[in-house]
C-alpha cells in the first residue's frame, strides 16, 4: 500500500519547547532577571530627579539635601541590587542549565 | 612635618610590600593553591581601578569648582554595574568564549577579525590613555611636592619623581603583567596588587573623611552646615552637563581599555558578576562619600589659591597630622599606580598583537615556518610596548607641563575612549553591524573629539589656532570647534560629547545598513549576538592531511614546546589517535586558533593559521547557520504544518474511502443474499410446476396456467441476468454504442411511455417542452434506458402520497442538462455516495429489484462522455443527466 510518505523531520535544530506555565520558583527566577534588568532604569530616573528640584531662593537646592538624597538612593539601589543577585544566584545554582537564556526571558516571561 | 625621605621610604617599603604581594599570589596560584585568589570579592576590588588618581585627588578638586556635579563620575559605572544583566553579562560572556584579549581584540573579532580595525582602536586607545598615564604621573608628582617645604615644590628632585615612579611601573608590569604570553591567562599577581591597592585608597579616604567631619568640623551636622554655606552650597548644576556625564562615564566604564581588561579579559567566572553587581556600586559610593564634606572644609580651611585637588593631602598636613597625610598619599599613589600597570597591561597586548606582531609577521615572510621563537619575539614586544607605553605617558606630562586641572584630563580621555561604545554594543546586539560600519564610525567620532575636545584642551591657541575657534577651518563658522554647526550654547564637553557620540553612531548605523558584511564576519556577528543561544563556534578551516607537524611547529613557537605538545596530544587522543599529530579537522583548528588567539590575538591567529591551512573557508553549513534561526523554525514549523493538514486531508479520505468499502461490503452482501434470492424464486416455482407437468393429467386450463407462470418466471430471470450481463459488458468497454440524431423530447417521449405503458400509475410527470427541442447524436436507446430507470425509479421509490417528477432541460455551453426531480424524501445525505454503486440499495426497500440500474446508467452515460450525478437540496430525489451536444 502506498499510503503518504511519513513526515520526516528536516535537519534543523528542532525549536525548544518552552513550557507555558513555570513552577512558581522558576517563576520568581524569571521576574528576578527581569527586576536586574529594571533596576537601572529606575536608578537613572531616581538620579535625575533632584535636577528638578528648586531651592528657596529661586536656584537649586541645597547641596546637602541633594548629597544625602544621592546617597540615599545609592545605597538603597546597592541593597536592592544584593537582594536581586543573591535570589537570581541561589537559582543559578540550583538551576544552572536554565541561566544562559539571557534577556530572551524578559520577552517570554 | 614629614619629610620627603620619610615619604620616599615609605613609598619604597610600600612598594617592596606590593611585589611582595604579587609574587607570592602567582606563586600560590601556579602552585594551585589560594582558591581566595579567584573570589568575587578580588574579582569586584581589582575593578576599583576605575578609580585613578583622578578619583582620589581630582573628584574633590571637581566637587571644590562645581558641588555634586564630579558625582555623576560614579553614578554612571554604578548604573552600568546594577544593570549587568543587559550588557556586561553578554561582554563578559562574549569575552570568555572567543578568549578575547583586548577591547581591540574584541571589536576586531567582531567584525571579522579584521585587523585593520584592531590597529584603528588601538591607536584610539593609545591616544585616549596617554594623557590618563600622564595624570597619574603628575598626580604622584603633585602630592609628593605637598611635602616638600615651601619653595621647593618645584624643584628638581621634584620632577624627576615621575621618572622612578615610570620606571618602578613599569618594571612592576614587565614582572607581573607578561609572565605568560597567553593574555587571557590570569595575571594573579598584578590582579591582587590592584586589589590590595584597592583596599588601601578605600581606606585612605575613608579616614581623610571621617578626620574631616569628626576631627575638623565636630560632626555631621556642623558638616552639612558648612557645606551650605560654603560656595558650592548651592546645587547649581546644568541639566545637559549631569546627564552627559553619567552617560559618559558609562559608556568610559564599558570601553576603557583598563575596565576591559579587569572587567572581561581578567574574568575568572561569570558568577562574579553577580557580587560585583552590589559591591561595585558600593566601593565607589563609599569612595565619593567625603568627597564634597573635604571640598567644603577645605574651601574654607585652605588658603586662596591653593589647588582643590590637593585638599585630601593638605588638609590632614594643615592639621598637623601626618601619619594620616602619609596614608592618604599612599592611598592617591596606589590610585596612580594600579592604573598605570593595567592600562599598561591592556595597551602593550594590544599594541603587540595588532601592531608589532603582523609588522613582524609580515616582515619575516613565512612567519611560523622559519627558525626563531615566535613566543620570544611575542613576548618581548609586549614588554617593549609597555615601557613604550608607560613612555608615551612621560613624555606627554613632560610636555603638556602638568598645567590642566586633573578631571579636565580625565573627562577628555573618557570621551576619547567612549568613540568605542558604538561598533562595541552594536556588534553585541546588532546583527548587521559591520566592518566598514565599524571604522566609518570610529574615524568619524574620532576626528571629531580630536577637533572639538582633545586638541582645544590644550588651551586656545596652542595646538589649534585662535582664528579656527574664532571663525572656524577655512573660515567657516559652521565649523568652529566649540560651536559644530552654530551650536554655541552648550558646554563645550557637552557639545563634544553630543557631536561625536552622535555622529559616530550615525555613521556607524548607516555604513553598516547600507553596505554587506563579508562571510566571516557575519559568521562572528551571530556568534557574538547569539552567544547565549550557541557558545560554541561552527567550524571554518577545511585542513588538509600532513599540516598537522606545520601547525605543532607553529604553536610550540607561541606557547612552548612542552604545553604545546601536550594540547597536541591531547586533541589526538580525543580523535581517537595515539601519539602528537591530530587529524586537522575543522574542529580542531577552530580550536586552536582560539587558543592561539589568547596569546597573539583574534587577527593574528587567523593570519597564522590560514598561512599553514591555507584560505579559512565558510561552508554551506556555516552560512546556513549563520542564517537567521528564527527564520529556520518558522521554516520547519511551517513545514510541519503543511503536512499535518495534507495528513489529516488523506486520513479524512481514508476514512471516506473505508465507509464507503464498508457500506459496499454490507450492501454486496445484502445483493448477493438479495440476487440468489431474486434468482432462487423464480427457479423454485419454475422447478415446482414443471414436476407437476410432468406428473400429468391436468386439465387444460391447468397446463395453460403452469406454463404461463414457467414462461413468467423464465422472464423475470432473463431479465435480471440481461442486466447484469447488461452491467458487465457496460463496465469492460465492450458496449457498442449506434449513434443516431433526433430531439431529447424524442427520447423523453419514448421513456415515459415505456415506463407508463399498460400500468397507469398515479405518477404525475410534468416536462417543459420548451427545452426539450434539443437536437441531438447520441445512441438513443441508450440514453432512453437511462431515462426509463430513473423515471422507473420514481415510481418504485418516491413516497410521497401524490408522486410528481418533474423534467427540466436546459441547454447551457456545449451541453443539454437534464434534471429529474420528485417531490418524495430523496436520498439521505450519507447514502449520496452510494447510490451509483452497483449492489447498492438503500435501506430496507419494499420495492423489488437488484440495485442494479443506477450503476447501469451511470456506466451508459460514462460511455456517452456524459455524466449522471445526484442532485441534492432539490426538494425530494433529484438527478441531474448532463449530455455533451455533440456526442463523439
Amino acid at each position: 500500500m502506498s499510503g503518504p510518505a511519513p513526515v520526516k523531520a528536516p535537519d534543523v535544530p528542532h525549536p525548544v519547547s518552552r513550557p507555558v506555565f513555570l513552577a512558581r520558583a522558576t517563576y520568581r527566577q524569571r521576574r528576578m532577571r527581569d527586576a536586574a534588568a529594571l533596576l537601572p532604569i529606575l536608578g537613572a530616573l531616581l538620579f535625575a530627579l533632584p535636577l528638578l528640584w528648586i531651592g528657596q531662593n529661586g536656584g537649586g537646592a541645597r547641596t546637602s539635601y541633594v548629597m544625602i538624597y544621592v546617597f540615599t538612593v545609592w545605597a538603597g539601589l546597592v541593597i536592592l541590587s544584593a537582594a536581586i543577585t543573591r535570589i537570581l544566584g541561589i537559582g543559578a545554582a540550583a538551576n544552572s542549565a536554565s541561566d544562559d537564556e539571557g534577556a530572551a526571558d524578559m520577552r517570554r516571561g | 612635618m614629614a619629610t620627603p625621605g620619610i615619604l620616599a621610604a615609605v613609598c619604597v617599603i610600600y612598594v617592596i610590600f606590593l611585589f611582595a604581594v604579587a609574587f607570592a599570589a602567582d606563586r600560590a596560584a601556579r602552585r594551585g593553591r589560594g582558591a581566595w585568589l579567584r573570589s568575587p570579592l578580588v574579582y569586584t576590588l581589582s575593578l576599583s581601578i576605575y578609580c585613578t588618581a583622578w578619583t582620589f585627588y581630582g573628584a574633590v578638586g571637581f566637587a571644590a569648582r562645581s558641588g555634586m556635579e564630579y558625582v555623576t563620575i560614579y553614578l554612571g559605572p554604578s548604573l552600568v554595574m546594577i544593570g549587568w544583566w543587559w550588557t556586561l553579562r553578554k561582554m563578559v560572556r562574549v569575552g570568555r568564549s572567543q578568549r578575547i584579549t583586548s577591547i581591540a581584540d574584541m571589536i576586531s573579532s567582531r567584525y571579522g577579525k579584521s585587523n585593520l580595525l584592531a590597529v584603528c582602536v588601538t591607536i584610539l586607545a593609545v591616544f585616549g590613555t596617554t594623557p590618563y598615564i600622564a595624570l597619574q604621573l603628575q598626580s604622584v608628582t603633585l602630592s609628593f611636592a605637598a611635602f616638600m617645604p615651601p619653595g621647593q615644590e618645584g624643584g628638581r628632585s621634584v620632577q624627576s619623581i615621575a621618572v622612578y615612579v615610570a620606571l618602578g611601573l613599569t618594571l612592576f608590569t614587565i614582572l607581573f603583567g607578561t609572565r605568560n604570553l597567553d593574555a587571557n591567562e590570569r595575571h594573579h599577581g598584578v590582579v591582587i596588587a590592584i586589589a590590595l591597592e584597592a583596599v588601601v585608597k578605600l581606606l585612605a579616604l575613608l579616614a581623610v573623611g571621617k578626620f574631616v567631619v569628626w576631627g575638623l568640623e565636630g560632626g555631621l551636622a556642623a558638616t552639612l552646615d558648612r557645606i551650605d554655606t560654603s560656595p558650592i552650597g548651592d546645587f547649581d548644576v546644568s541639566g545637559s552637563r549631569w546627564t552627559a556625564l553619567t552617560l559618559l562615564s558609562a559608556a568610559a566604564f564599558l570601553c576603557l581599555p583598563r575596565m576591559f581588561q579587569v572587567m572581561v579579559v581578567e574574568n575568572e567566572d561569570e558568577g562574579h558578576l553577580r557580587t560585583a553587581a552590589w559591591a561595585f556600586p558600593l566601593y565607589v559610593m563609599l569612595i565619593s562619600l567625603f568627597v564634597v564634606p573635604i571640598a567644603a572644609v577645605g574651601l574654607d580651611l585652605m588658603p586662596q589659591g591653593s589647588n582643590p585637588d590637593l585638599y585630601v593631602l593638605n588638609l590632614p598636613l594643615l592639621a598637623g597630622q601626618d601619619g594620616l597625610a602619609i596614608l592618604s598619599f599612599l592611598g592617591g599613589f596606589s590610585s596612580a599606580t594600579s592604573m598605570v600597570i593595567v592600562a599598561a597591561i591592556a595597551l602593550s597586548t594590544m599594541v603587540s598583537n595588532h601592531i608589532v606582531m603582523p609588522i613582524w609577521l609580515r616582515a619575516t615572510g613565512g612567519a611560523a615556518m622559519i627558525s626563531g621563537d615566535v613566543r620570544h619575539v611575542a613576548l618581548l614586544a609586549r614588554r617593549l610596548s609597555i615601557g613604550g607605553v608607560v613612555m608615551l605617558g612621560y613624555l606627554y606630562f613632560q610636555l603638556s607641563g602638568g598645567g590642566t586641572a586633573l578631571a579636565a584630563i580625565g573627562l577628555v580621555a573618557f570621551a576619547g575612549v567612549a568613540q568605542f561604545l558604538p561598533a562595541l554594543m552594536g556588534g553585541l546586539v546588532w546583527r548587521g553591524a559591520t566592518r566598514n560600519g565599524a571604522l566609518a564610525g570610529l574615524g568619524v567620532g574620532f576626528a571629531l573629539w580630536m577637533y572639538c575636545l582633545f586638541l582645544p584642551s590644550f588651551g586656545e591657541g596652542v595646538i589649534l589656532p585662535q582664528h579656527i575657534f574664532d571663525t572656524g577651518l577655512f573660515g567657516l563658522t559652521w565649523l568652529r570647534p566649540q560651536a559644530l554647526f552654530w551650536t554655541s550654547g552648550m558646554d563645550p564637553l557637552v557639545h563634544a560629547v553630543m557631536w561625536s557620540m552622535g555622529l559616530n553612531t550615525a555613521a556607524f548605523c548607516v555604513v553598516s545598513i547600507l553596505g554587506f558584511p563579508s562571510p566571516v564576519e557575519r559568521l562572528q556577528g551571530a556568534q557574538f549576538v547569539n552567544v547565549f543561544d550557541h557558545s560554541q563556534s561552527p567550524g571554518s578551516w577545511t585542513g588538509g592531511l600532513g599540516q598537522s607537524e606545520d601547525l605543532l611547529i607553529m604553536a610550540q613557537r607561541i606557547m612552548g614546546a612542552a604545553e604545546a605538545q601536550e594540547l597536541f596530544a591531547r586533541a589526538a587522543r580525543r580523535q581517537g589517535l595515539s601519539g602528537y599529530l591530530p587529524e586537522p579537522s575543522p574542529e580542531f583548528l577552530e580550536w586552536l586558533e582560539r587558543r592561539l588567539s589568547g596569546s597573539v590575538g583574534a587577527a593574528t591567529a587567523h593570519a597564522m593559521i590560514s598561512q599553514i591551512v591555507g584560505r579559512a573557508t565558510v561552508s554551506v553549513e556555516d552560512l546556513l547557520a549563520v542564517a537567521d534561526e528564527t527564520a529556520q523554525i518558522m521554516e520547519y514549523s511551517s513545514q510541519l504544518e503543511a503536512k499535518s493538514a495534507e495528513q489529516a486531508r488523506t486520513a479524512r479520505q481514508l476514512r471516506e474511502v473505508n465507509e464507503k468499502l464498508t457500506q459496499i461490503s454490507v450492501q454486496k452482501d445484502g445483493f448477493l443474499s438479495q440476487v440468489s434470492h431474486e434468482l432462487r424464486t423464480p427457479m423454485t416455482s419454475i422447478r415446482a410446476f414443471s414436476e407437476i407437468l410432468r406428473a400429468g393429467g391436468l386439465s387444460p386450463d391447468e397446463l395453460q396456467k403452469y406454463a404461463t407462470i414457467i414462461h413468467g418466471e423464465s422472464l423475470r430471470l432473463t431479465r435480471l441476468l440481461d442486466d447484469l450481463l447488461d452491467l458487465s459488458v457496460l463496465e469492460s468497454g465492450q458496449v457498442v454504442l449506434n449513434a443516431q440524431s433526433g430531439t431529447l423530447a424524442e427520447v423523453l417521449d419514448r421513456a415515459v411511455a415505456a415506463t407508463m405503458g399498460g400500468v397507469p400509475g398515479n405518477l404525475r410527470i410534468m416536462r417543459a417542452p420548451g427545452g426539450e427541442n434539443v437536437q441531438l447524436r447520441t445512441d438513443m436507446d441508450r440514453l432512453a434506458q437511462v431515462f426509463i430507470n430513473l423515471i422507473a425509479n420514481v415510481r418504485k421509490y418516491c413516497d410521497a402520497p401524490a408522486p410528481t417528477l418533474e423534467v427540466r432541460a436546459e441547454v447551457g455551453g456545449d451541453a443539454v442538462v437534464i434534471d429529474f426531480v420528485d417531490n418524495g424524501t430523496g436520498i439521505p445525505l450519507k447514502d449520496e455516495a452510494l447510490i451509483f454503486e452497483k449492489f447498492s440499495r438503500l435501506g430496507q426497500t419494499r420495492a423489488p429489484g437488484a440495485g442494479l440500474g443506477l450503476a447501469i446508467c451511470r456506466e451508459i452515460m460514462h460511455r456517452l462522455g456524459g455524466t449522471i450525478s445526484y442532485l441534492p437540496g432539490q426538494g425530494g430525489a433529484a438527478f441531474r443527466v448532463t449530455l455533451p451536444l455533440e456526442a463523439g
